[in-house]
């Protein structure tokens, strides 16, 4: 055999003898189990048959009448071993329904020491009939769940007929060493047949010996000890066997997965009419957990024989749950049975259940649900830049360069997010609730496929990737960016992967596909800047960068051509010049050990093995980390962004599969840990955003408007007001208009005159100056000020020796005062309110003058005059519009069109292939 | 390569780890708090006296608002002379029997005073009041005497306050004085005599919960009427201390906060400074009375000088006399007494605290000067001044303390004078 030598010489006193083998027939011991309820007879002769000699019949139970001659009786299995004579080499174990074939022991003994088998299994067939297959030896998943590859009434056409090592094998017909079979203490009598039998196999493994299963061993079995599919006993007996045998490390991660693996098994089983999966896993866990101390006890005794890691073990298990995709693979079918009874398509889904990615993926569903449960329930909170997308026609007016109404206007793009928010909202028939919560998750989705995508084009694709998703999008740089309310940058993750994809991999066949990469690559950079415009040269920097490796594929081209849709987003980066390197940053601040973590898994994964991908992924996450230190906030969002796709590559490059060392293993150990840490950003359900902040607690904003007014809201933080916001007296400070805070509103344009008469109204009524603040702030159209509850002690004293702004006490924890003196944004000189349209007003037609309260601007129409900070235009037409197309709106569009159309190249290319 | 990735990927890490959070933005420095943008006269009465609101120094678009019962029913401009002074009697624009008055103020703003006339004289500033509590000193509600405190809120949001009295049986404890709810535009009346009675001396601060009120208190003798506005408290008083014939002085001190506080008293008297000539302690939210014949014989000034923040003012009582003049907290060389001579001839009483001797020129309210006096260091003294319509200004060549009273048939009155802040 070739057991490895143990340093314990007890053992290895019993295991190491085992040199005439092959040289004269093997003495065996018969031992047969009764089963319950089950004459024994036919198995004893059946047994007495035998071609190969047989030294001793033993039958095991507690009945001592009617015993046959020449059998000897009993009480226990481990009496039996122990006293065995040293002379006998195999003690044959075979349960008391089985009828063996005359050949049955003369091919396990044969075959056992051909192979030098320790442990040899036969192949069991169903009893009563001729041909079917109960078993030819099994596999399990990690778990311990057995899987034997074999369809239900699978008959023996001799298919699996070759001898193999396999995971184990069962206790119904088996042969094992005499002094293995001693050094291991024997079958474990706690457990049911088929985890005995597991649980055997494993321990003989693990002290170095094979575990084979010989086909032409042929074993018909009654099945009246249980099949072995299920009942607490067996499940109990699993765990316990693999408790027993997993090292430390390995339980680590072990036991928590299958608690978690238990309780998906156990819901997805109640779809399929099956209750009795949960107080089964319950009934299993309770019962090692009574039965632990006797577990620890035999672990010791393991530890003592143990010659070989669990990685032994895996060798001969399937990957993923057993029992999850039998589960699924169900349920699927049960669906599709529906439409299509055995059709491929039914078989293409055993196939992809049959898939360890599909697993991770369906666990990073289920992530995804955790984490974004509250969005599904009750909605996306408002807060930062989290904010409602507003009405559609206005948003798009505004992105294809209508009026930019933000804080007092400007003829400044808004924030590009505005067009595909837009979009979104008119695809959900105006729900932008709906298509705030839809857009969220179909980009957190579309994260999940990305990073998958992304990691297989870097080398380190599988269902580690598909678990490296969920670190991106939960991750450190997406709960600093969450933390923030930064909303389109968390989406924008979920598309960059895709962008950064787009660029990496095989070479066009043809010019159609060619065409087709670089509509793909266009449209993703387009999509990407518009959530993040410092995004849209992203992907031309990855292909740099990629190339800069010297083994990946880079379309360094296709990245090039491609990059001018970034154009979309490009006006607006212009217009926040100042804002680049300054601004209100997002807050970066990382825990030293979370980072430490990642940086040693990822070193741990480079030296291991992928050092390039490690290289690129932590490239990714630590530049996008330390960079972001310099920037303002436009491009911190991108860094950041680029660091939570590189944090997902992290754990991709970590978990990756195959051969693993010392130092793979550790880096799977790291990956699992950030996994785990970066699940934190599960916690609130909301994709990682801050609770609601302006959501329905501002809500009275809306209340009784008459056309257009404005809220002005007060915080002693930035990162406490919606959106972008001003420094002002000792707070910050920014307007809304009476929609309540839209997206289209998030970014602050840059100051205009208004904005300053606004600053020094502010200082006016701060310092108590004025009995009438109401008065001055009427002319900018503030109905509202609102200020947080933090801000009472600035705000108080100012405005509680006032005549003109009515406090308003509804509003929880916030500071309410209602303008009694208010003008709306638009109005005529004798006071009649026009209302919004699009991004500009209408009202009844009038000879007076509409004023807007906007930073003066003569795109304004018609007949537009100045009126001091603001201006006002003719009321003739009953409508008051804004006219002027600038080189940015131009831009702007060329950008959205070179995206549209590489959306519609790259389908038409991806269709030749 | 392979090397060099390594430690390409361990330096930015390290990077990402060390490098410093981009630096925090901070708000703008808070506004420097201006001076109050209007002044408030609580006790405007229409309906059972006269209330004339006297203004010097007032701007030409001076308006005032009368509110009540969360309205502002009247709202007018004043009719201001091109010196600046004015006066609105209320009853002519409105016959609300509890007529409090906003006044919108201008830069510099206008020393307002209000002049109550019938079951005796009064005088009393007019302020913006104070988030501190206001003191309310020298009143009585002893048998045949009236006290009502007026607590009024001209502003956007209601207010509430709580009352703390103290008499000569100590601190009162009252339940109906806590949670007073003022509404907005409104002004509520405090009857101490009903809910305290029997206090021959009472005194009361207003503490302020939430909002803002301007407090007053009107005391009715039955022979005559006082009028005192908040004090708030303050360390330093100064309390020129004439001498009316007949009239019998005290002093009355109050404590508002929670500690006791300790206090010594400097009399200027014809002898010169006697420093520390008497020395007490107030219990917290108490109050002392002190008869200011025991310390100081005929006129002069007194300082008090007190470890924690109190309230000092002079209670004049006779017969048919009854009076209290607040204490100045400040020196300042101008001044405006808008409502001197408003009653009749009257004594601008001057006391010059400093070492060195000033002169002081008494001005019309239009500024044309009537009489220059030298005041010695450390000395008190008395200038008539004529009745007359609107009052008068002084103007010193040093810091002095200015307080006035008049003695006429109908009763004694007095105030202290509005300094005008240099600038």
């Amino acid at each position: 055999m070739t057991a490895v030598p143990s340093d314990n010489t007890e053992v290895t006193e019993d295991l190491d003898a085992d040199v005439p083998r092959r040289t004269h027939t093997s003495t065996v011991v018969a031992v047969v189990s009764v089963v319950a309820g089950v004459d024994p007879q036919p198995t004893l002769d059946a047994v007495a048959r035998q071609d190969h000699p047989i030294e001793e019949i033993r039958l095991i139970g507690s009945e001592t009448e009617g015993v046959p001659s020449g059998v000897v009786m009993s009480q226990d299995l481990a009496e039996v071993v122990a006293g065995l004579d040293s002379s006998v080499e195999y003690v044959w174990l075979l349960h008391g329904d089985a009828r063996p074939r005359p050949d049955a022991l003369k091919a396990l003994v044969t075959e056992a020491n051909r192979f030098e088998a320790s442990l040899a299994g036969s192949k069991l067939l169903v009893g009563g009939t001729s041909d079917t297959l109960e078993s030819v030896g099994s596999a399990t998943d990690v778990f311990g769940e057995p899987y034997t590859g074999l369809d239900e009434g699978e008959v023996d056409l001799e298919q699996y007929d070759v001898v193999r090592d396999v995971a184990f094998v069962s206790s119904v017909s088996m042969l094992v060493r005499r002094d293995l079979m001693r050094g291991l203490g024997g079958i474990d009598q706690k457990l049911a047949p088929v985890a005995a039998g597991l649980d055997l196999s494993q321990r003989v493994r693990i002290a170095g010996g094979r575990v084979i299963v010989v086909p032409s061993s042929e074993v018909f079995h009654d099945r009246r000890c249980g099949r072995g599919d299920g009942g607490w006993r067996e499940q109990s007996g699993r765990m316990r066997a693999m408790l027993k045998a997993y090292t430390p490390i390995t339980l680590v991660w072990m036991v928590p997965l299958a608690f978690l693996t238990g309780i998906a098994d156990s819901l997805m089983s109640l779809l399929l009419g099956r209750w009795r999966l949960g107080p089964r896993y319950v009934l299993a866990w309770a019962w090692n957990l009574a039965n632990l101390p006797s577990t620890i006890a035999a672990r010791r005794n393991i530890s003592r024989v143990r010659q070989v890691g669990d990685e032994e073990l895996f060798r001969y298990q399937v990957r993923g749950s057993v029992r999850l995709r039998l589960v699924g693979s169900e349920l699927s079918d049960r669906l599709l049975r529906m439409f299509d009874d055995d059709s491929a398509v039914t078989r293409r889904a055993v196939e992809i259940w049959s898939s360890s990615s599909t697993w991770a993926i369906l666990g990073v569903f289920f992530l995804l649900l955790v984490g974004l449960r509250a969005v599904f329930l009750s909605g996306l909170p408002v807060v930062g830049y989290a904010l409602p997308f507003g009405d559609a026609s206005t948003a798009l007016s505004r992105f294809v360069g209508g009026w930019n109404a933000s804080g007092l206007g400007s003829a400044a793009p808004v924030h590009p997010v505005t067009g595909p928010t837009g979009i979104a909202t008119l695809l959900t028939f105006g729900n932008e609730e709906v298509a705030r919560s839809l857009l969220t998750f179909v980009a957190f989705a579309s994260g999940v496929f990305g990073i998958g995508r992304l990691a297989r084009r870097l080398g380190v694709g599988g269902p580690g990737a598909y678990l490296g998703g969920a670190a991106a999008l939960f991750g450190l740089p997406a709960s600093i960016l969450g933390g923030g309310g930064r909303w389109a940058a968390l989406v924008a993750i979920g598309f960059l992967p895709w962008a950064l994809a787009s660029v990496v991999g095989p070479a066009a066949t043809g010019r159609r596909q060619w065409l087709g990469q670089v509509g793909s690559a266009a449209f993703l950079t387009g999509l990407v800047a518009c959530f993040v415009p410092a995004l849209g040269i992203a992907p031309l920097l990855f292909a740099l960068a990629i190339r800069a490796t010297g083994r990946f594929r880079s379309r360094l081209l296709v990245a090039l051509v491609a990059t001018p849709a970034a154009l979309v987003g490009v006006p607006y980066l212009v217009s926040r010049g100042d804002l680049l390197l300054d601004g209100v940053p997002i807050r970066t601040a990382a825990h030293p050990v979370v980072v430490g973590l990642i940086a040693v898994t990822v070193i741990l994964a480079m030296i291991a093995r992928s050092w390039r991908a490690g290289a690129v992924a932590g490239v990714l996450t630590f530049g996008g980390l330390a960079a972001s230190r310099f920037f303002g906030p436009d491009v911190q969002e991108a860094l950041l962004a680029l660091a939570a796709v590189g944090l997902g590559l992290v754990v991709a490059v970590a978990l990756r599969r195959g051969e693993r060392n010392v130092m793979a293993w550790a880096g799977l150990v790291g990956g699992v840990v950030v996994l785990i840490v970066s699940l934190a950003g599960l916690a609130g359900g909301r994709a990682g955003l801050p609770p609601d902040a302006w959501g329905d607690r501002i809500s009275f904003v809306t209340l009784g408007a008459t056309g257009v007014e404005r809220a002005l809201l007060i915080a002693p933080d930035p990162h406490g007001l919606p959106g972008d916001s001003r420094p002002g007296p000792g707070f910050w400070y920014r307007l809304i208009d009476s929609r309540g805070p839209t997206l289209d509103q998030a970014a602050l344009p840059a100051r205009g005159e208004g904005d300053e008469a606004l600053a020094a109204a502010i200082d006016l009524i701060v310092s108590g100056a004025t009995l009438r603040p109401g008065a001055e702030l009427s002319e900018f159209g503030v109905r509202w000020l609102v200020g947080t509850a933090e801000t009472s002690e600035l705000i108080g004293p100012a405005l509680q020796a006032q005549v003109d702004m009515n406090t308003f006490p509804f509003a929880e924890g916030l500071v309410v005062f209602e303008n009694t003196a208010v003008r709306p944004v638009a109005v005529t000189e004798s006071g009649v309110p026009w209302e919004a349209s699009g991004s500009g007003f209408v009202g009844e037609p009038t000879e007076e003058r509409v004023r807007l309260a906007f930073n003066a601007d003569p795109g304004w129409g018609p007949d537009w005059q100045p009126e001091g900070w603001a201006g006002s235009v003719s009321g003739r037409d009953g409508e008051a519009v804004y006219r002027k197309i600038g080189v940015e709106a131009v831009l702007v569009w060329l950008g959205t069109a070179l995206s549209l159309l590489g959306l519609g190249l790259g389908i038409w290319g991806r269709r030749t292939r | 390569m392979r090397i060099a990735a390594l430690i390409a990927v361990a330096a930015l890490a390290v990077a990402s780890i060390v490098l410093p959070a981009p630096r925090e933005p901070v708000p703008l420095p808070p506004s420097p708090q201006s001076a109050a943008p209007y002044t408030v006269c609580p006790l405007g009465e229409a309906a059972r006296r006269t209330t004339a609101l006297t203004f010097v120094q007032a701007g030409p678009e001076t308006t005032v608002a009368v509110f009540s019962a969360g309205e502002v029913p009247v709202e007018q401009a004043v009719e201001v002379s091109e010196s600046g002074t004015a006066a609105v009697v209320l009853d002519d624009i409105t016959g609300l029997a509890r007529a409090p008055v906003l006044v919108p103020q201008g830069t510099p703003p206008a020393a307002v005073e209000t002049i109550l006339q019938g079951g005796g004289a009064a005088a009393a500033p007019c302020q913006p009041g104070s988030p501190d509590p206001q003191v309310l000193l020298g009143g009585s509600t002893a048998e045949g005497h009236t006290y009502t405190i007026s607590l009024a809120n001209p502003f956007a949001g209601s207010a509430t306050v709580d009352i703390a009295a103290a008499s000569e049986v100590g601190v009162e404890s009252e339940p109906a004085l806590a949670g007073i709810v003022v509404p907005p535009r409104s002004v509520i009346a405090v009857d101490l005599h009903s809910i305290l009675p029997g206090r021959q001396a009472i005194s009361a601060a207003v503490v302020t919960r939430q909002g803002r009120v301007v407090a007053g208190a009107v005391h009715d003798s039955g022979a005559d009427i006082s009028a005192t506005g908040g004090l708030v408290a303050g360390l330093d008083w100064y309390l020129p201390a004439p001498a009316p014939e007949g009239l019998s002085r005290s002093l009355v001190l109050f404590a508002p906060g929670t500690s006791e506080a300790a206090f010594q008293i400097d009399v200027y008297g014809p002898d010169g400074v006697v420093e520390a000539a008497y020395e007490d302690v107030i219990p917290a939210q108490s109050q002392v009375t002190i008869p200011l014949g025991d310390i100081l014989e005929g006129p002069g000034a007194i300082r008090v000088l007190s470890a924690n923040p109190v309230a000092a003012a002079l209670r004049f009582s006779g017969e048919g006399a009854n009076a209290v003049v607040p204490g100045v907290a400040t020196p300042s060389p101008s001044w405006r007494l808008s409502g001197a001579g408003r009653l009749g001839d009257s004594v601008v009483h001057v006391f010059n605290p400093g070492d060195v001797e000033v002169t002081v020129e008494l001005q019309a309210g239009t500024g044309d000067p009537l009489t220059s006096v030298a005041v010695p260091p450390e000395t008190a003294v008395d200038i008539p001044i004529s009745a007359r319509s609107i009052g008068g200004k002084l103007e010193a060549d040093g810091d002095v303390v200015v307080t006035w009273t008049t003695a006429s048939e109908e009763g004694f009155a007095g105030d202290a004078g509005d300094p005008l802040a240099p600038g």
